[in-house]
């Protein structure tokens, strides 16, 4: 029940998230509504603002489904109907508020046409040279205190290498985020420079912020798995504050840019404005050919999008698309990996343990001592592999023994803990406890006899 | 200055960007600044490099660029444009070849000072001819063809 209201409490609050930054897309902001660019005098237009209202509506009705079907999640029993239902859940997150997005862009788009605001689709494009941003960013080494605080942890913690090496990855790969998933482009609305160069500028501080943000906040989540390491409790709730933390820093700098665009942007679209709307299908998703640009920011807020009519665009939909297909499908599977039996048995040359795919032996002759565990090893950590209430597979680390392999089920104790000569350890159990002491008991024999040979 | 530090952050930033805005339009309204729109229409039969460096042409000769005058770098117009930057290259390389611009690393693309009497190309002359033919067939006199040239010329000064 534990996982089950942790698992709740840090995916539920996502739901109004997305609901409260897509109501935000109700309001004008660069003359833009819920996708469709509109002119200025449209913004009092009674169908558009019944469909705003509508929209906003719908957008909380969904929320609140969402809210409701999670409650079935709260009482799964396992970890794998649990992961089925949430990864379900996250599918919908993702689809409903987008369906409910697309249907109102569409309306909108109606409208438009209705009213002949809507300009001739063209295929060319208007550069103003005085508005193109200058091509400068940050130094990478500004990025860098966030790397060396990171993998910092190594020199004391040298277990735990892979983790702090992968969270030092994360300043690394937060710059070339901000660096290269950053289109350098104006923001024009209309024909006021000025106006444009501001825009422009708010996004790009508030886009380095947001990066910088993230890079130094990931290298404080490194301090903290290794200072609360012998109180887990203190390291989960510190883990979640600094998530909470840079979830609502990314949110504030978003909020922040949207507001910035809102209101600087509340007396344009009168005379010539800028309308891409052919180029957004939905006004979510950007199809251009005539682009070669493979990264775009969007038109709203912060953020970056793909270019769909990129190979490269085409790939990663495929790919996120795929994602969201066998999402669902991952705690099947890992209910059917934990489902299968651990083999543990006892060859002429040494001792065997089997689960699924992966295949652990050690031969006879490399093992130095075997003791018999009633209960697991104080302080155990996963390093890599799986961790299930009923299966623990691959590599783990535990106090007062270190590094060890492992392939058992935790509710069937004892566990045979093997050291070899090299001091390599091995934590082997089966799902019968008396066929556990059993191959103890064969195992000690068989190289007592040997010690004594 | 008190309540500026008493404003939340997004009040805060708007003040910034609407000083910035005053300062942006009165650099715009005190100084003469060198710039130009670019139209590129991807629907043309017309090479996209050719409507750049077309356009490049025209401005100078119509006076709004002048020698000295920088063009934007072939990375920052392609990123603006969305146009390959093997494109704008290209374009420049044209401009540089034909004498309208100068490149050096420091200042990126200049526009060259033209000695007048510069000698003309004779593909623009061809194309002239061709020009002229076009206009013969679709009926225009050679009075009308004459004060259509000066009419465009004209604008160029």
């Amino acid at each position: 029940m534990f996982i089950n209201i942790f698992l709740w409490a840090s995916i539920i609050w996502v739901a109004p998230l997305a609901c409260y930054l897509l109501i935000n897309e109700a309001k004008f902001k660069k003359n833009i509504v819920i996708g469709v660019t509109l002119p200025y005098q449209a913004r009092e237009d009674e169908k558009v603002q019944e469909i705003l209202k509508r929209f906003k509506k719908q957008q909380i009705l969904v929320c609140i489904i969402l809210l409701v079907l999670a409650i079935p999640c709260l009482f799964a029993k396992g970890l794998g109907l649990s992961m089925a239902l949430w990864c379900s859940w996250i599918d919908l997150l993702v689809i409903l508020p987008n369906v409910v997005y697309v249907m109102n862009n569409k309306a909108l788009k109606k409208v438009k046409a209705e009213n002949g605001w809507k300009r001739e689709n063209t295929d060319s494009i208007r550069i103003d040279t005085v508005t193109i941003p200058p091509d400068k960013w940050l130094s990478p080494w500004v990025f860098f205190p966030a790397f060396f605080l990171s993998l910092l942890p190594v020199i004391w913690d040298k277990n735990f290498w892979t983790l702090y090496a992968i969270l030092a990855a994360i300043p690394v790969t937060f710059w070339l985020i901000y660096r290269y998933l950053y289109r350098n482009k104006s923001e024009t609305i209309d024909e006021n420079t000025g106006l444009a160069r501001v825009l422009t500028q708010v996004r790009r501080r508030n886009w380095r912020r947001m990066w910088l943000v993230c890079a130094y906040c990931f290298s404080a989540l490194s301090l903290v798995i290794f200072l609360t390491q012998s109180n887990p409790m203190l390291g989960i709730i510190l883990t979640i504050a600094i998530v909470f933390f840079i979830t609502l820093a990314i949110i504030r700098v978003e909020m922040n840019t949207r507001k910035i665009q809102e209101k600087l942007t509340a007396q344009s679209g009168r005379d010539w404005y800028v309308d891409d709307d052919d180029k957004w299908i939905g006004g979510i998703i950007y199809y251009n050919p005539n682009d070669s640009r493979f990264i775009i920011n969007n038109r709203i807020g912060t953020n970056s999008s793909f270019n769909l009519a990129k190979p490269a665009g085409k790939a990663i939909m495929g790919f996120v698309v795929l994602l969201l297909i066998a999402m669902p499908f991952t705690g099947i599977l890992l209910d059917s990996i934990a489902g299968k039996e651990i083999e543990l048995e006892l060859t002429k040359t040494g001792i065997v343990s089997t689960n699924g795919s992966a295949r652990y032996s050690i031969l006879y002759e490399e093992i130095a001592e075997v003791e018999l565990l009633e209960k697991l090893p104080m302080k155990m950590t996963r390093k890599f592999g799986i961790g299930m209430e009923n299966l623990l597979r691959g590599s783990f680390s535990a106090e007062g023994i270190g590094n060890m392999e492992v392939c058992l089920d935790p509710r069937y104790p004892p566990f045979i803990l093997i050291t070899t000569r090299n001091d390599k350890h091995y934590l082997f159990g089966t799902r019968h406890t008396d066929l556990t002491k059993q191959i103890f008991e064969q195992l000690s024999a068989s190289l007592n006899s040997e010690q004594e040979f | 200055m008190a309540e500026l530090k008493k404003m939340p952050a997004a009040e805060k930033q708007l003040t910034d960007c609407i000083i910035c805005i005053i300062i942006c339009n009165a650099n715009n309204a005190m100084k003469r600044v060198h710039f130009m729109i670019f139209y590129f229409d991807f629907s043309s039969d017309i090479p996209l490099y050719i409507q750049l460096r077309n356009q490049i042409v025209i401005a100078i000769a119509e006076g709004k660029l002048l020698p000295g005058d920088r063009l934007p770098t072939i990375r920052a117009l392609a990123e603006e444009s969305g146009i390959n930057m093997m494109t704008v290259s290209k374009a420049y390389q044209l401009l540089k070849q034909e004498g309208y611009i100068h490149t050096d690393r420091r200042s990126g693309a200049v526009i060259a000072s033209r000695q007048k009497g510069s000698s003309v190309p004779p593909e623009t002359i061809e194309a002239l001819r061709l020009n002229i033919s076009e206009l013969r067939l679709a009926g225009m006199s050679r009075d009308d063809v004459i004060s259509l040239c000066m009419k465009l010329y004209e604008e160029g000064q």
